[in-house]
């Protein structure tokens, strides 16, 4: 078990990093919440067995990712059940996902815009997206994606590339 | 193609322009909620590999026991005939007296 104050000082280092990623993986404020004490959580249960072979940055990074895929994962198996309930040609998958987004970083005259960028992006597969989000967002190298994605330079250039691909062509058939 | 012309992209762009925000105060006053709330946090592997073997040594105890047992005694067939002749029962399985 680690110390309490050791604890402390992980999380205060950490946490803007960890709420932040959080909430630009998943664009809700709530579970942005929940899924950032997930990972403090797994933080306090992996301390005390943690040998630093990995940096703790990218230790930290890697837990938050799996915390947030697994709550989209979460998000899309009650959506599939709800449509198994009533049927999707309500209309509703539009509806779900438009609803939930709330993200206290996007300044109110660029919300529509933001919401409609990221739709496109939370439509990418997985790796594409995190990777995208890791670049763009948290500013990391490549090196330090690939590290933290456990993926060759290569391998991630090739994922940024195709994700910009996709998203400059979706958002250009959007906006023609 | 070239990753730093990312930045150019107006849907990228877009992204850039979002704040980073502060944590919540109440967080760190949940996450210790919920991990003094946990009961004695995740079993250690060890001791469900230790139970897990005590358990089938026991299981094999028994039936090594009672394997032994049955080669030993054979099946209770005096018992049996004891009793049907003391009832006066018909053991064998002729229907007629021949």
């Amino acid at each position: 078990m680690p110390q309490p104050d050791e604890f402390k000082q992980v999380y205060a280092r950490h946490v803007r990093m960890v709420y932040n990623l959080c909430l630009n993986f998943l664009q809700n404020t709530e579970d942005a919440q929940e899924a950032t004490q997930d990972v403090f959580l797994k933080v306090n249960d992996g301390l005390g067995t943690y040998r630093g072979e990995a940096a703790m940055r990218t230790w930290i990074y890697r837990i938050t990712i799996n915390c947030c895929l697994d709550v989209v994962k979460a998000r899309k198996r009650k959506k599939r059940s709800l449509f198994s309930l009533f049927g999707p040609e309500d209309g509703d998958a539009e509806k779900l996902s438009a609803s939930g987004f709330d993200h206290p970083g996007v300044q109110l005259e660029m919300r529509e815009a933001t919401e409609r960028v990221f739709d496109l992006i939370n439509a990418l597969p997985e790796k594409q997206k995190t990777a995208l989000l890791l670049k763009t967002m948290e500013g990391l190298p490549q090196t330090e994606i690939a590290g933290i994605m456990d993926l060759s330079e290569k391998a991630v250039e090739s994922l940024l590339s195709r994700a910009r691909d996709t998203l400059r062509r979706k958002l250009d058939t959007s906006e023609g | 193609m070239n990753i730093n012309d990312m930045e150019k992209d107006p849907g990228i762009e877009l992204l850039n322009r979002i704040a980073q925000v502060d944590p919540p105060p109440f967080l760190f006053t949940r996450i210790e909620a919920r991990i003094s709330g946990r009961t004695g946090g995740p079993v250690p592997r060890r001791w469900v590999l230790v139970t897990g073997l005590s358990l089938a040594v026991l299981l094999a105890a028994n039936t090594l026991a009672i394997q032994k047992r049955i080669q030993q005694v054979g099946p209770d067939r005096e018992g049996v005939s004891d009793l049907a002749s003391g009832m006066g029962l018909r053991t064998s399985n002729q229907l007629y007296n021949e």
